[in-house]
């Protein structure tokens, strides 16, 4: 086989396999979006639903999703811009840096019932707190730690070493540089983590289904401790009840909305990430 | 333990020729390593008052190692190791350098240090003047005015820059960056300037205009000047120590390494700037 041969088979296999993956894509999109919209209607996404999902919208679940990864960004955000700090600034040692590297792909390698399992027991069996959307947005906030700190990691170690030392060589010390220098550059890093993050979080169903959510019968949470309705549970129920075309539709419906909700948060990570470089991306 | 008084001895060493008096930075004995590797070797220097010290070598002889030393910036150097002492002899105290009471940020307040390549930080060029000084104390609106005049003409930026003081520093020319960084150094009112090579990155006219920088900022601050452009440090040193594999091979002003270098080395480097080590 000559080297032109090669070359076109090469190519042509990476053709094939970037179609595939775009294809597949784009069936699920489309099935979804075909199926989806027909359910889709102002009603539908300002009503609460009724008769176990068969009528009415699904307005509580958005909200009780929204609430959720809201919830989880405020307890994932600090834990994971501090964590990612003590990695790039403090961290000297080559070993600590591969435990902690270790410790943070391993949290990123456990499924998600787990969380769920560990949320059931730790805070329902053991501490009794009741099902709620606060445990919901603990475990969720802990499940999407490891991409907020391994985005925000990555935006500090990008910023090249001479700008801290500029900053030091001023008399700056170790924290004032972290605060002048690091963050302000490192930020965009640990948004795009944590917008990435609670797409990924939006659509978990296991770790919150068991500790976090209820199916029917409420509205919004009116404390820290009540469950609520959410978007990936509502579509697994619906799922379950297939035999009525209503209640099917219904579910493919939550389903696109679902995935726009994704992609806005996606969509957002990525203009985060083109708009605010860091200065060694310049 | 080793009192300021045995140090003091060691120096009696030293050529007898310079006077003690003005002496800003004293290098005893000092040696660096990284790791397993040594990099300075006993080295035994010392920088006068209001001169231009020109430290030149070949490169890897470690006159970046040397210079990065009397700030302390190598500290968080990964295998970085050290013996001997460096004293600092300021307006108002000597320091040890390496002394465990000296406070590593405030002196390298007092001994400014200006890279290879400028760094300008994102921000406008009045932010990037007061980058450092705000650390210091705080100032009024009027008196940050006044130190970013009175810093960016120090350095002859001021005519190019003072109608676009708000605007990005980084949209500045190389040049210009570099003299703002000298600004910015000067900004936190050091008494001893280091500048690594600051012009190894410029053109010949922002590099003649940074060397005609340093004759006049001499006046007010010692500086420590690394380059391995000789004919650089014939235009501008006051006192040249030329290194090679990380010991000093000849030490001396300028007239006397130029026109009567004592070692074999320093006579082939400065002809023909290259040497065997």
């Amino acid at each position: 086989m000559n080297r032109r041969v090669k070359k076109n088979l090469f190519l042509a296999v990476c053709w094939f396999s970037a179609a595939v993956c775009a294809s597949l894509l784009l069936f699920l999109l489309s099935v979804i979006v075909w199926k989806g919209a027909q359910a889709i209607n102002l009603g539908f996404l300002t009503s609460d639903s009724r008769k176990f999902g068969s009528e009415g919208g699904i307005f509580y679940q958005i909200t009780g999703s929204i609430l959720l990864i809201t919830g989880a960004a405020f307890v994932s955000f600090p834990v994971a811009l501090g964590t990612a700090l003590y990695k790039s600034e403090y961290i000297r040692s080559n070993t600590l840096q591969r435990f902690s590297n270790i410790l943070i792909y391993g949290l990123n390698g456990v499924p998600s019932i787990i969380f769920g399992i560990f949320g059931l027991i730790f805070f329902i069996n053991i501490l009794h707190v009741n099902i709620s959307w606060s445990v919901g947005s603990i475990i969720l906030a802990i499940m999407i730690i490891p991409t907020n700190v391994l985005a925000a990691y990555q935006s500090m170690n990008s910023i090249p070493k001479i700008y801290r030392e500029s900053a030091l060589a001023l008399g700056l010390d170790r924290w004032q540089v972290t605060v002048r220098v690091v963050i302000p550059q490192g930020i965009n890093g640990a948004i795009t983590g944590l917008l990435i993050g609670l797409a990924r979080a939006l659509g978990e169903t296991a770790p919150i289904m068991f500790i976090a959510t209820a199916f029917s019968g409420i509205q919004l949470p009116g404390s820290l401790f009540e469950p609520v309705l959410s978007l990936p549970t509502h579509i697994l129920v619906l799922s379950q009840q297939a035999t009525n075309s209503k209640t099917l539709e219904n579910a493919w419906g939550a389903s696109l909305i679902l995935i726009l909700l994704v992609f806005v948060c996606s969509l957002s990570a990525l203009f985060i990430r083109i708009k605010f470089k860091t200065m060694g991306q310049r | 333990m080793r009192t300021t008084e045995d140090r003091k001895r060691d120096f009696s060493e030293l050529p007898e020729d310079e006077d003690t008096v003005d002496t800003v930075i004293e290098m005893n004995r000092f040696n660096v390593w990284y790791h397993d590797f040594h990099v300075l070797k006993d080295f035994h220097v010392r920088f006068q008052k209001q001169q231009i010290a020109c430290i030149i070598g070949p490169s890897g002889s470690g006159k970046s190692t040397l210079i990065r030393s009397i700030n302390r910036m190598n500290d968080d150097m990964d295998g970085f190791f050290y013996q001997g002492d460096i004293l600092f002899h300021g307006h108002t105290h000597t320091c040890s350098v390496y002394h465990t009471s000296t406070n590593a940020n405030h002196l390298r307040a007092r001994i400014g240090m200006v890279f290879q390549k400028p760094c300008v930080f994102p921000g406008s060029v009045y932010e990037n003047v007061l980058f450092g000084v705000k650390y210091v104390k705080r100032h009024s609106k009027h008196e940050k005015q006044c130190i970013v005049e009175e810093n960016l003409k120090a350095v002859s930026l001021w005519d190019e820059v003072s109608n676009r003081l708000q605007e990005k520093a980084a949209v500045l020319s190389i040049g210009q960056q570099q003299r703002l960084c000298l600004a910015r150094t000067l900004a936190v009112k050091p008494e001893v300037i280091l500048l690594d090579e600051p012009t190894s990155s410029l053109d010949p006219l922002s590099t003649l205009a940074i060397e005609n920088l340093m004759l006049q900022l001499k006046k007010r601050y010692t500086i420590i000047f690394v380059t391995h452009n000789i004919a650089q440090a014939r235009r501008i040193a006051d006192f040249i120590v030329f290194m090679c594999d990380g010991k000093v091979i000849e030490q001396g002003t300028r007239k006397k390494l130029f026109s009567n270098p004592e070692n074999q080395q320093t006579k082939e480097y400065l002809s023909d700037e290259y040497c065997e080590c």
